[in-house]
């Protein structure tokens, strides 16, 4: 019976992101005739520049944003061993993203290196939140407290920097909250080469991850490096938030909910969690984004607003049905 | 086979201090000892998560210098407080076998066996398909055991196994455990509070008592010499051949 969930959620799941995929294409700001978006494949035109260089990167972008969230969020929540944490949550996004507006504002370096920068953030951010989570013992809720403070901590950064650099603030908005209006092709290429890498990464330790969830004690005698993974799972799940913030800002809440949506047709194993959470995530972001651009069409609504509306409310329910569950 | 010596653990307050012991092979020996005494620090030493001066060894094997992989095949350890992750009772079973699996970590036949064999044994097969956060604590107890059947290792460390379980529960596990030490030559180490359960079951006593070993020995020695009513303040009687202690 659970196999069939199983299969069910994959063929749903991947039916709803080809769908979002098609729509994406095929909708936006501009109107095409059917006849014009088809005109797009067969060549150099108006609707070709249309589909190929402004909605296929945009969309490309929102998978690919979609799934290093997601995936980041899977990994945070085994190594934090806290379903509540994300990487938005916890300040992971925030500290990539300090990082990636101190380096545009002061230093002009190409924007292919910011994942780079991006990276050095999110990785002393996921290292402090895990290091204090697994020392101190924290709690659901207190883990949560302090992702509150170290998120304010930095985007008192973030704000201060764009306050200080004009033009870093004109850019300031949409990457706050997280949009993924204006991409091109070149703001993906080095992030999707760092996302393909991280999630097959965490794929490879994701047996060990699974088991780390029992305890560092029992993971340690079935044989487990613990520490070593753990190191493992923090460079990746800075790997990919860093990608992630470097392509579409600080786009919250889907590396909360795409591993809860996942997990009720998975489960919890990390083999099979880790996929899914994928899907799930790039189907939040992509179909996010298409909301977000044809509601309030011709104007072109942040998927981050989109997402912070769906997510905000689940984060209250989870917060509400742990809370009575920890009390 | 299971060689302590000169092993001291020292934490902020407390001092395991100088506990020298040879565990016989096949046998089940159980650690007492009241809230304090030191009966969890002697098994994070043997687990290898404190630091601690003197050694463990086994046949001749300083724990110490084993990799994680390798000590996994010797000792196995099931910890006091037991986590709840959240996948299948199936799942965390077969986990079990981690220290076996190659790097894919495909499941081979002695693999499934020995999974199917421990599911039956605990009775965990009933609910496997549950996750280990739906099932009540005397389950998850009994799943956690189907683990380190699973996992098959030569010795296996029990911390408080019992402490969610009904009485009749109680003597399930511990037969289930007395019958893996017999049959598959396993050596057992377990912690427990209750002293007539513990004496029903254990070939070895070993009693600790603030930091220091009040007393190892057989368990005919442990109840011929005294020490029970000594340390642990009860008085002993025999009814129906059982040795019972109740508290003055």
């Amino acid at each position: 019976m659970k196999i069939k969930k199983e299969k069910l959620f994959i063929i749903i799941s991947a039916v709803i992101l080809l769908l979002t995929a098609f729509f994406s294409l095929r909708y936006g700001s501009a109107k095409l005739t059917l006849a014009e978006f088809f005109s797009a494949f067969k060549g150099n035109n108006t609707s070709s520049v249309i589909v190929f260089q402004l909605r296929l990167p945009r969309l490309l972008a929102g998978i690919l944003s979609g799934i290093a969230l997601s995936v980041a969020g899977t990994i945070i929540q085994a190594l934090t061993d806290n379903d509540m944490a994300s990487p938005s949550i916890v300040g992971v996004n925030s500290g990539a993203g300090l990082m990636v507006i101190f380096f545009v504002a002061f230093i002009n370096v190409s924007a292919y290196f910011l994942p780079v920068f991006a990276f050095i953030g999110a990785f002393l951010a996921s290292l402090f939140i895990t290091a204090l989570s697994r020392k101190m013992g924290l709690t659901k809720s207190s883990i949560i407290l302090t992702g509150l403070a170290i998120n304010a901590v930095f985007s008192a950064g973030i704000s201060f920097i764009s306050l200080i650099d004009e033009s870093a603030l004109v850019s300031y908005h949409a990457f706050s909250v997280g949009s993924l209006s204006l991409i091109t092709y070149g703001d993906i290429l080095v992030p999707s080469i760092i996302i393909v890498t991280g999630v097959i990464l965490a794929l490879l330790i994701s047996k060990d991850l699974t088991i780390i969830r029992m305890g560092d004690t029992v993971a340690g005698s079935l044989g487990v490096r613990v520490k070593r993974v753990k190191v493992t799972g923090i460079i990746i799940t800075s790997m990919l938030s860093a990608s992630a913030v470097s392509i579409c800002g600080l786009l919250g809440f889907v590396g909360l909910i795409a591993p809860h949506l996942a997990k009720l047709f998975v489960g919890g194993n990390l083999k099979k969690l880790i996929p899914a959470s994928a899907l799930t995530g790039s189907i939040l972001v992509t179909l996010s984004d298409f909301l977000g651009k044809i509601i309030f069409a011709p104007s072109d609504l942040p998927v981050g607003i989109i997402m912070a509306l769906i997510g905000a409310p689940f984060f209250l329910i989870l917060l509400v049905k742990g809370g009575a569950k920890n009390a | 086979m299971l060689e302590i010596t000169d092993l001291t653990v020292r934490r902020k307050s407390f001092t395991l201090e100088n506990i020298t012991a040879n565990i016989k092979p096949h046998s089940l020996t159980v650690i007492l000892g009241k809230n304090g005494s030191g009966k969890s620090t002697l098994i994070s030493a043997i687990d290898q998560s404190v630091n601690y001066e003197g050694t463990i060894k086994y046949l001749n094997k300083d724990l110490k210098t084993l990799t994680e992989r390798e000590r996994a095949t010797i000792v196995s350890i099931m910890p006091q407080h037991l986590k709840s992750p959240p996948f299948s009772v199936n799942d965390l079973v077969s986990f079990g076998r981690n220290p076996y699996l190659d790097f894919a970590g495909r499941l081979n036949k002695l693999d499934v066996e020995r999974i199917n064999y421990a599911l039956e044994t605990t009775g965990a097969v009933n609910y496997k398909n549950k996750l280990v956060t739906q099932v009540s604590g005397g389950e998850k107890q009994l799943a956690y055991l189907a683990m380190a059947l699973c996992q098959d290792a030569r010795i296996m460390v029990l911390d408080e196994p019992t402490a969610f379980l009904d009485v009749d529960k109680e003597n399930e596990f511990l037969n289930v455990l007395k019958n893996e030490v017999k049959t598959h030559k396993k050596t057992a180490i377990i912690t427990m509070h209750n002293v007539t359960q513990a004496l029903r079951y254990a070939d070895s006593v070993m009693i600790l008592n603030n930091g220091k070993l009040e007393f190892f020995g057989s368990k005919e020695n442990a109840v011929s010499s005294g020490v029970i009513e000594r340390i642990f303040n009860v008085t002993h009687s025999m009814v129906n051949g059982i040795n019972v202690y109740l508290a003055k």
